[in-house]
């Protein structure tokens, strides 16, 4: 036994084997100082990151609206909704696709030549997607999606459309909004024309938005309007002069009493169609501001009332030349929460679909390799038990592959949630609203997205943003983490020891 | 596995030798499946050369050979198991109670139904042993529990598993031994009911102990359904089977009463093989 590697050795030349192990000592170290280098470049990174951000990190940058001036105003809420919903739509559009694609790869192989290849060209583009550059898929994104190749009407003007409605919009002499058409036009009056609550009456609305209101109607409606407004203004000044002792100038003394008398005389006895509580409360309370203070001049109350008469004065004008049907009325739309348009456009859908675009080969070729982990022999015995190609991808391949295929595409989707490139051109990284989640939000807002916030923080001149930038970044990191957390945990949970 | 030997209910033990202690003919007399000049390919290469043979009705038929033979390819024509295989095919007939199953527009699904198979590795599902089980009837029934319940109770006793598993009906199937998965495996394609049970070397991955107890689920089996057999082992073909076919470079050499094919093989090629001389 001893004998036999003596001979061995004899007869063959012997490798230095201090060297051999020298060299092998040599690429263990090389190896580890390399991943050293790099983890410490990262901690580095990261350290500073967090320190530049941590002061930012609080719950109004969390939820507060973005600003493109002022670096301590500016929020991350729209972006982190924004990138939410994208990857809601991403999922829902790569997950199906991906997994169907790759049954379909996998499990349905054509025997027929033709089909054969055609099933090696189609597997082969997929493999080959996943290399292309994700700018191009936002390219692709536009053109298909956003603007569908202008095919069917432009994002603007799009040749399909659901759920909005048209209201007429007027603008008054303030050049403020006057809605004609809504059930609620009182709320989209503006605060200062309340007291014009006139056209809440959705009858005349209704047909003020149609265009079919008469002449003779319209004179009456005038009338009054003005009566109106002339009624408030000569109340006002017989209620100044009332305060005024003496028919003297200059310094009034206002009491409690006072203002409440005014206030409450103002508007009484007018008579509009609509209600003036709101205007009334609003101009006791500024009249209250004044009690207890002597010797204050009333032309703060004056000019306060003034100004907003005068605005009432303009939204009747407004109105007055609605009424007179000169003024051309502009389209609106009001969008209901499931809007739907054929174009997509520069929409949230548009973004996560695109973003669906790129990762679905990812999804794709790691849902295969789960399909493809399964034991054929499970297949066989499904197919011999009589059960039909369906019966045994439901019962017996997918359960088996779903751990799989939900590791692979939660890391896709932890790709997608870091991507800017391919929404570029699809976002506005300037918008203030929270996308889908707002009054009148649907799939077919504007959005932005975390990755191109931080980008356009980021590309901002000047120091300003940094610590803003330093905190939008934490955010992100956070959210991938935790992706990439949930990923891992399932591949433990269900890939671990069974 | 005293049990086992003795579970055989006494009619069907005193059954099977009786049809075993008259010699039978050469050819079955009543045939559940003709195969008919059967040529089967992979691609280019042909794997079966003009086989034509008759498969007895509840008998056991085993097939031998070296490996490579051709015996695996005919079991898996009989009930399309090959169709799986993309770039298989065959020509030729291979009739069930009259019917051809090769012909184009049969129901495979329905055939499978009718003709189970049971693998060399035992492959069950990673369900519950009562899962595996119910799979292939609710496969093709709507079942209410009871039903199911005792489906699975008869199945598991027919594959002679129910005494050692029924308190664990609901682990997995993973957790049984290596014979009683594939036990296991025999209950679930007997579950469906089907006419024919072909079995691809169902003990070559089993310890001696379980295949003892498979050769006893054979003989007993039989007298439910048609079996079909393919085996390495000689000594099993010539315990557990009544006819014997020997296939040779996809042809078949010698076909007859398994008694007669070991005693008297007319083939010298046959005689060869059986002394272990090649193969």
């Amino acid at each position: 036994m001893s004998d036999a590697p003596a001979n061995r050795s004899e007869r063959y030349d012997r490798r230095d084997p201090a060297g051999r192990r020298q060299r092998n000592r040599l690429f263990a170290g090389a190896c580890v100082s390399v991943a050293a280098l790099a983890v410490c470049v990262l901690v580095v990174l990261v350290a500073s990151v967090a320190l530049r951000g941590a002061g930012r990190l609080d719950l109004a940058f969390l939820t507060g609206a973005n600003s493109e001036a002022v670096a301590e105003d500016a929020g991350f809420g729209p972006a982190i909704v924004g990138s939410l919903c994208l990857m809601m739509i991403c999922a829902l559009a790569a997950i199906p696709l991906g997994v169907g694609t790759a049954l379909l790869l996998e499990e349905y192989a054509p025997r027929k030549r033709l089909l054969r290849w055609f099933h090696g060209v189609v597997q082969a583009n997929i493999t080959n997607l996943a290399g292309v550059p994700s700018i191009v898929y936002g390219i692709l994104g536009y053109t298909a999606l956003a603007t569908m190749f202008n095919a069917v009407g432009s994002p603007d003007t799009p040749g399909f459309s659901f759920g909005a409605r048209y209201v007429a919009e007027y603008r008054d002499l303030s050049n403020q909004s006057v809605f004609v058409g809504l059930d609620n036009a009182q709320a989209a009056l503006p605060p200062a024309s309340a007291g014009l609550a006139y056209f809440a009456d959705a009858d005349l609305s209704e047909r003020l938005a149609t265009q079919v209101v008469t002449a003779e109607e319209i004179d009456p409606m005038r009338a009054e309007l003005t009566g109106a407004l002339d009624g408030v203004e000569r109340r006002f000044r017989t209620a100044l002069r009332a305060a005024q002792p003496d028919g003297q100038r200059g310094p009034v003394r206002v009491t409690r009493e006072l203002a409440a008398q005014i206030a409450g005389e103002l508007f009484d006895g007018l008579e509009l169609q609509g209600d003036l509580t709101a205007y009334r409360e609003l101009a006791q309370a500024q009249l209250m501001k004044m009690d207890g203070l002597s010797g204050l001049d009333l032309l703060p109350v004056r000019r306060a009332l003034v100004n907003d008469l005068r605005d009432m004065e303009f939204a009747a004008a407004g109105a007055r030349g609605v009424l007179e049907a000169g003024a051309e009325p502009q389209r609106r739309q009001v969008r209901a929460w499931y809007y739907f348009q054929a174009p997509f456009g520069r929409s949230v859908l548009t973004g996560g679909l695109t973003l669906a675009l790129v990762v679905l080969p990812i999804v794709i070729v790691s849902s295969q390799e789960a399909i493809r982990a399964v034991p054929s022999s499970q297949r066989d015995a499904a197919l011999a038990l009589g059960g039909t190609q369906w019966q045994s991808i439901e019962q017996v391949v997918l359960p088996t592959a779903v751990p799989g295929i939900c590791t692979g595409t939660i890391l896709a989707m932890s790709r997608a949630i870091g991507e800017a490139a391919p929404i570029l051109l699809l976002a506005f990284s300037f918008i203030q609203f929270t996308p889908v989640f707002r009054e009148g939000g649907s799939l077919m807002d504007a959005f932005t997205a975390m990755p191109l916030q931080v980008f356009q923080w980021t590309s901002n001149p000047g120091d300003a943003f940094q610590s803003t930038t330093a905190a939008g970044i934490l955010v992100l990191l956070a959210v991938l983490l935790s992706f990439n957390a949930v990923a891992v945990f399932l591949r433990y949970r269900f890939q671990g020891p069974r | 596995m005293t049990a086992m030997i003795q579970a055989p209910p006494q009619p069907a033990s005193t059954e099977s030798c009786d049809s075993a202690a008259p010699a039978l003919p050469e050819t079955p007399a009543d045939a559940q499946i003709e195969v008919e000049r059967l040529d089967g390919f992979y691609g280019q290469a042909q794997a079966l050369h003009g086989l034509s043979l008759s498969i007895a009705r509840n008998q056991t038929t085993a097939f031998i050979g070296p490996s490579g033979c051709g015996k695996s390819t005919l079991l898996r024509w009989i009930n399309r198991m090959n169709d799986l295989i993309p770039a298989a095919r065959a020509t030729g007939q291979v009739r069930i109670d009259g019917q051809d199953i090769l012909a184009h527009g049969t129901d495979v699904v329905e055939l499978r139904r009718r003709v189970g198979i049971v693998f060399q590795k035992p492959n069950p599902f990673p369900k519950s042993v009562y899962d595996n089980v119910a799979f292939g009837p609710r496969l093709h029934y709507r079942l209410s529990r009871s039903e199911t319940d005792a489906l699975v109770e008869r199945s598991l006793r027919g594959a002679a598993l129910w005494e050692e598993v029924k308190d664990r009906l609901k682990d997995s199937a993973f957790g049984l031994s290596g014979g009683q998965q594939q036990r296991l495996c025999i209950a679930r394609a007997i579950a469906v009911e089907p006419q024919v049970l072909l079995m691809d070397e169902p003990c070559s991955a089993l310890d001696p102990k379980s295949t003892v107890a498979i050769e006893d689920l054979m003989a007993e089996l039989k007298q439910r359904y048609t079996i079909a057999i393919v085996t390495h082992n000689m000594q099993q073909a010539a315990r557990a089977s009544d006819y014997t076919g020997f296939l040779y470079e996809g042809r078949l050499v010698e076909f007859g009463p398994t008694q007669r094919v070991f005693s008297s093989p007319t083939q010298t090629r046959t005689e060869d093989y059986i002394a272990g001389r090649f193969g």
